[in-house]
């Protein structure tokens, strides 16, 4: 196991140098509109800046492939450059928000497999019961709702109803864990929506599918009753496409995470790279995205390790 | 002409077989039809069409509440002010004064074409890249799929809203945006797909024959996999009106004179959600049916199209498992009171 | 006749064909009734038809919950005694995460900061001379006849902020003295107290503060600025110039302390004591400040505690937290909330329980026209634009302004900094009124019978919905409005100044606001601004007008010549003004006091108003 985890961990290495390349290729599409950026910044305060001048400072006037490795050695070094409109490196900015999407990320996943797993079994323990199809119908639902319309409704009605918006200043969790929670639930919930209604009809498939199996059928000859069956038998075999599907969601969760934080107001990356792209700041971008990248990678390390627990007979090497 | 009738039969078969026993997707199919039909005829079917490619403002009628809920003495007051903008707004107006309905049905059309376009050209992006890959082999296949591997590592949400502000707002910017990074992902399936046919006796006859990579590519492979591309089309349409009204929210999508139902979410019903509801709620429900309709379409298409991903079909029930657990018992109280009267052998 | 029959028919057949299609809808919309009930009924009240006058801004002067300020401000009588403590919570527009003194003074959020001036509370719209200042370090100034120098005499009770930690606490909480002042502006300028070069930053402090020659100091309380000019204009600028004063103890930090918010320090009434990314900042209050409230003179400045300035990024996130009461002000150098949604916000919240305060001067969304371009080069193209655009149609029914008082009586306003809005608008009134025949003729005229179809480029702070009003009303009389949105607003200036570009850009009506830009790109750089039709005499004369306007030697002369380039520049119609003001309006809730709808967003004289503010639940 401890050797598979190296392993993994030593792939990510090759798999972060290509997703430099392609973050790199993608903002070089449109050259020279960083330096744009930059001396409209100075001439909108009165400064007057050379363009060419410019374009040496951030390296841009030397051909790609040097603009490249220049840039990858650093971000191989953990300097991301420099923000062009705040006054902060790229490094120190995301090291602040990157805890604030990872909670975001970490509630919603919790929230949505506690509320689709139980669902999602007793769907399948009493298929095609009434309440079986009133599920499967919400399920249903939630997939087709856009999740910023009832977002935005959740966010604006309650307030004039009621008074209540969710706080719009953040605090850390250690600070004020309530606080902060009563910031993230609604939001992670929000998103999870969507999440809950792909989870709950895998797990209802999944699990009817297991109980076709003859070892169910065995535990059932044995006189088992109903909960061991399906708690001891159906379920942990059922949760193994279950987990590769929410690890594979969480590239789609990140989407749903960058509505909610410029929504809601949650200073995380997902506001960030919104903010970034909008004033053209592309060191903060590529940053995002890089970060955001390896995220999605790490996320999907930890499901393989899942993968492997819950599954015994899946082969690591 | 037999050929012909086969293929008309196998048709109807296909479409029998999806209402009767997909109904939720025949369901589907015929929401997507309905919204096709919208986008065709938007013109006749609007009440205040377009002129010259604008949707017609009337600020003098801003706001203004849906016909259909109003009381008789408004409605009786909306006739007598009407102008020759009109005054009659079945489902309200915005802040500018442009028609809901009309909107809205224009709206169907960007989400149609959108549709449409995207499916089209991320279907022949990812063939293009899964068949190559997966025939050409070798190097080209490690090179290609480990870019496939970082790029779907990129949150598709990112890439979106990279290439839009980089490319710009605009529908053709978004059909590109949005239908190239779902093709390079739709790649994937495609070429295991592929690497399952090139396997096959009949591709190494191919092979044996003379036939290139191109001719292979078009003439076996494609035909083989058809049905998992068609499938794949089909599950990528939820995805694009979401994906599409999403940007929109973030405004990072079409132009502003282009209709669009996520615009008009953002733009107006977020703006007027307590004094003209009608503008958040009609284009989240159009948006809410159009997404259920391509995915109960997607999911009953799949079904039926390929077997092998079928899931949650088998029936099962607690009663009949508890009946056949009861008689499995009683077979074996049986079988005991036999072995005890030593009537079986081996005992 | 039978033709116009079949038509009628037609319009049935597509009514009864819009009638089906709605009914579904209808049927949907019913079926979310139960959780937008509640929405459906606030409508029936609100907006059941337009002509009422049931929302916003439009109530602002009736209504008693909104107290309506224009330019002149109103101060209740009955705002009690002030007291001390609590809290407030401001919405910001922008965070820079800079803490430098030698910031610019467009980073207005410098609540710690202090220069020897300060823009007056009683300050509101116009231009801004230095009868609008009021002493902040400074006591008492003298200006010598020949506008040459300035003495300045300083407070002796001015601190700079005492930090509890004393890692942070650079100043120790001492004295401010005249040195500090001279070395402060010698350090922007590079001429002594050790400096040879200007300190570097992102601003040109040598090119704003051009008149300075040199600073004296006595060392205790008096310093004297040298001018190299011999101009009340010079004066003027120099002192509406607001320059934070620090000491040398701040250069003794490095580069990465001075980027650090704990050790951002200056003399205000607020210390800065958390920064959260681009989101909040937090202060507290500065127990060793001098001010006193000029209202009751016995009373130690600042009342509140703590103030904590919040960037929300989405207008329904900020509309919900002013709803909840978590937010206590909404404002901004440009409106916050679209006008529906200060409609909403008039319609959803208890009278009383805010205050609203309306200005009607800020420069109106315009279409920059590229004039060096057909067809705009003609000058009947532009007044046909003009004249296809129904002003009056837009404020009434799409700002909801329906009493006379906040709609100038004409078709357009330049920002009023300098002109003489009222007299300038009905001279031009109507001439230039909502005529879309005349539009038509004179199209005709100008060889465009057919009209034409050009390209706009929205910058992205643009009022969209006000341009896709414009298309419509420029549809009317066959002009094709196309619309692009600028992913920044770098894109808009691109567009503007590119001569290879055809795109008109979105922008404000009103010569002044851009008089920099233009004398950087027309007059000075020539470059092709794109405004201006260049070969016409007008452009002549408007050029010799900015020429006044910069070389002016005082502020009367500025001011005439300010007039001169605003009455100008409306009248050759280089731009279309698409309203007649934009009505901004800033809210407040009802338990903040001391407030009397004064622009606190303007630069950096926030802190001084914030710090005669108190709130009603202190302890």
């Amino acid at each position: 196991m401890v050797k598979y985890i190296i392993k993994r961990v030593l792939l990510l290495i090759p798999a972060v140098l290509l997703v430099c390349i392609t973050v790199f290729l993608l903002m070089r599409l449109i050259p020279g509109s960083a330096v744009d950026a930059i001396v409209y910044k100075y001439s909108s305060i009165g400064v007057e800046v050379d363009e060419d001048a410019v374009r040496a400072q951030l390296g841009l006037d030397k051909p790609a492939a040097i603009q490249f490795f220049v840039w990858f050695k650093d971000v191989i070094q953990g300097n991301l450059g420099d923000s062009l409109f705040q006054n902060k490196s790229v490094h120190s900015i995301l090291a602040a928000e990157l805890p604030v999407t990872f909670e975001l990320g970490i509630i919603t996943i919790i929230l949505s497999t506690v509320i689709s797993i139980p669902l999602g079994l007793l769907c399948a323990a009493r298929q095609d019961s009434g309440l079986d199809i009133i599920l499967r119908v919400i399920a249903i639902i939630f997939l087709s709702i856009p999740v910023f319309w009832i977002a935005t409704m959740v966010l604006v009605y309650p307030a004039a109803w009621w008074g209540y918006a969710p706080p719009a200043d953040y605090v850390g969790f250690l600070e004020n864990p309530w606080k902060n929670l009563q910031m993230f639930l609604i939001p992670a919930l929000l998103s999870a929506l969507g999440q809950v209604g792909m989870q709950m009809r895998l797990v209802r498939t999944q699990t009817l599918e297991v109980m076709r199996q003859d070892y169910v059928r065995t535990a059932w000859s044995k006189g088992l009753n109903e909960r061991t069956v399906l708690f001891g038998y159906a379920f942990r075999n059922s949760m193994i496409p279950t987990i590769t599907m929410i690890g594979g969601s969480v590239s789609s969760l990140i989407g749903g995470s960058v509505i909610m934080e410029n929504l809601f107001n949650i200073p995380g990356i997902g506001k960030e790279v919104v903010a970034a792209l909008s004033s053209r700041d592309y060191p903060l971008v590529q940053g995002c995205v890089i970060i955001f990248a390896i995220y999605v990678m790490v996320i999907n390390l930890v499901v393989d390790i899942c993968y492997k627990w819950a599954d015994p007979r899946v082969s690591l090497e | 002409m037999k050929e012909k009738n086969r293929l008309r039969r196998k048709r109807f078969i296909f479409f029998r077989e999806l209402f009767k026993k997909k109904t939720v997707g025949g369901i589907g199919l015929a929401i997507l039809v309905f919204f096709i039909l919208v986008a065709i005829f938007a013109d006749v079917l609007a009440p205040y069409p377009m002129q010259m490619g604008v949707m017609q403002a009337d600020v003098l009628h801003s706001l203004q509440k849906p016909y259909i809920f109003m009381t008789a003495a408004e409605k009786q007051e909306a006739v007598m002010t009407a102008t020759s903008l009109g005054g009659i707004h079945l489902l309200g107006t915005d802040s500018m004064g442009r028609d809901t309905l009309s909107y809205i049905i224009y709206g169907a059309r960007t989400s149609v074409i959108l549709c449409l376009c995207c499916m089209v050209l991320s279907a022949v992006v990812s063939v293009i890249i899964g068949t190559t890959s997966a025939t050409v082999g070798g190097w080209f296949d490690l090179v290609v799929q480990r870019l496939v591997d970082s790029w779907l590592c990129i949150p598709s949400m990112l890439v979106l809203l990279m290439l839009m502000s980089m490319l710009g707002h605009g529908m053709l910017q978004m059909i590109f945006a949005l239908s190239v990074p779902s093709g390079i992902a739709g790649s994937r399936i495609i070429r295991s797909a592929t690497i399952a046919v090139k396997d096959s006796g009949y591709m190494k006859n191919c092979t044996l024959l003379g036939g290139g990579t191109w001719w292979k590519i078009v003439h076996h492979i494609i035909p083989n996999i058809l049905p998992l591309i068609i499938t794949n089309m089909a599950g990528s349409l939820g995805s694009v009106v979401l994906m599409e009204a999403s940007i929109s929210f973030l405004g990072f999508g079409v132009d502003p004179s282009t209709p669009s139902w996520g615009y008009l979410i953002a733009q107006e019903g977020k703006a007027n959600m307590f004094i003209a509801p009608w503008l958040c709620i009609t284009p989240g429900i159009c948006i809410s049916l159009m997404v259920f309709g391509a995915n109960m379409f997607g999911d009953a298409l799949r079904d039926l199209l390929d077997p092998r991903l079928k899931g949650g079909v088998g029936t099962f029930s607690i009663k009949k498992m508890k009946k056949l657990a009861q008689k499995q018992l009683k077979k074996m109280e049986k079988f005991r009171a036999k072995q005890a009267k030593g009537k079986v052998a081996g005992a | 006749m039978k033709g116009m029959e079949e038509k009628n028919m037609g319009k049935h057949l597509k009514k009864y064909l819009a009638m089906a299609l709605s009914v579904v809808m209808a049927a949907s919309l019913a079926a979310c009734g139960g959780s937008t009930g509640g929405a459906g009924t606030a409508s029936s009240n609100a907006s059941g038809n337009t002509s009422a006058t049931a929302s916003g801004t439009a109530s602002a002067g009736t209504d008693s919950n909104v107290t309506q300020v224009g330019s002149e401000l109103v101060k209740p009588e009955n705002e009690g005694d002030p007291v001390y403590g609590g809290e407030l919570t401001m919405y910001y527009h922008e965070f820079y995460n800079i803490y430098v003194p030698e910031m610019p003074t467009s980073y207005g959020y410098a609540m710690w900061m202090e220069g020897l001036w300060s823009v007056s509370p009683d300050f509101t719209d116009g231009m801004l001379t230095q009868d609008d200042m009021v002493g902040q370090i400074a006591d008492s100034w003298e200006t010598s006849d020949d506008y040459s120098t300035l003495t300045v005499k300083i407070r002796d009770d001015v601190h700079f902020q005492k930090k509890e930690d004393e890692e942070y606490d650079i100043y120790g909480g001492r004295l401010v003295t005249a040195d500090d002042v001279k070395y402060t502006y010698d350090r922007l300028l590079g001429i002594g107290s050790g400096w040879d070069e200007p300190v570097e930053c992102e601003m040109n402090w040598p090119r704003e503060l051009y008149m300075v020659d040199s600073v004296d100091s006595d060392g205790a309380q008096t310093v004297t600025f040298h001018f190299n000019t011999n101009s009340e204009v010079a004066v003027s600028n120099f002192i509406c110039t607001v320059i934070n004063i620090c000491g040398p103890e701040w250069d003794e930090l490095t580069a990465d302390q001075q980027a650090d918010f704990h050790y951002a320090n200056g003399t205000g009434p607020y210390i800065l004591t958390d920064v959260n990314g681009t989101s909040s900042m937090t202060y507290e209050k500065n127990p060793d400040y001098y001010g006193t409230d000029p209202n009751h003179p016995e009373n130690q400045l600042p009342y509140i505690d703590t103030v904590k300035l919040i960037h929300i990024d989405d207008s329904s996130d900020i509309l919900a937290q002013f709803l909840s009461g978590s937010l206590d002000w909404i404002g901004g150098t440009s409106d916050v909330l679209s006008a529906s949604e200060k409609a909403q916000l008039a319609s959803s919240m208890e009278p009383g329980s805010y205050k609203g305060y309306s200005y009607k001067s800020a420069a109106p969304a315009a279409i920059q026209l590229k004039c060096n371009e057909e067809p705009f080069s003609d000058k009947n193209v532009r007044i046909a634009m003009q004249k296809a655009i129904n002003i009056d149609e837009i404020m009434t029914s799409y700002y909801k302004q329906t009493d006379g008082d906040n709609q100038i009586p004409g078709i357009w306003v330049v920002n009023s900094d300098f002109s003489d809005v009222d007299n300038w608008a009905v001279k031009l009134a109507d001439e230039y009124s909502y005529d879309p025949e005349g539009a038509k003729e004179l199209l005709k005229e100008a060889g465009y019978p057919d009209g034409f179809e050009f390209t706009i480029t929205l910058a992205p702070n643009a009022d969209t919905n006000l341009y896709v009003l414009a298309q419509s009303y420029l549809a009317a009389v066959g002009i094709k409005m196309n619309i692009e949105n600028a992913s920044d607003i770098m894109e808009t200036i691109s567009v503007s100044t590119d001569p290879d570009n055809p795109n008109c850009v979105s922008g404000t009506h009103g010569g002044k606001n851009n008089s920099a830009i233009i004398k950087m790109t027309t007059l000075e750089g020539g470059a092709n601004y794109g405004y201006f039709a260049q070969d016409t005499d007008e452009y002549a004369d408007y050029a010799a007008a900015v020429d006044a306007f910069d070389t002016a030697k005082t502020l009367d002369d500025q001011v005439a010549a300010g007039k001169e380039m605003d009455d100008l520049f409306a009248e050759a119609h280089w731009s279309i003004a698409l309203a007649a003001t934009n009505p901004q309006t800033e809210y407040m809730s009802s338990r903040v006091h001391g407030y009397y709808g004064q622009r606190i967003v303007n630069n950096q004289e926030r802190r001084s108003l914030v710090s005669l503010m108190w709130v009603d639940d202190a302890e």
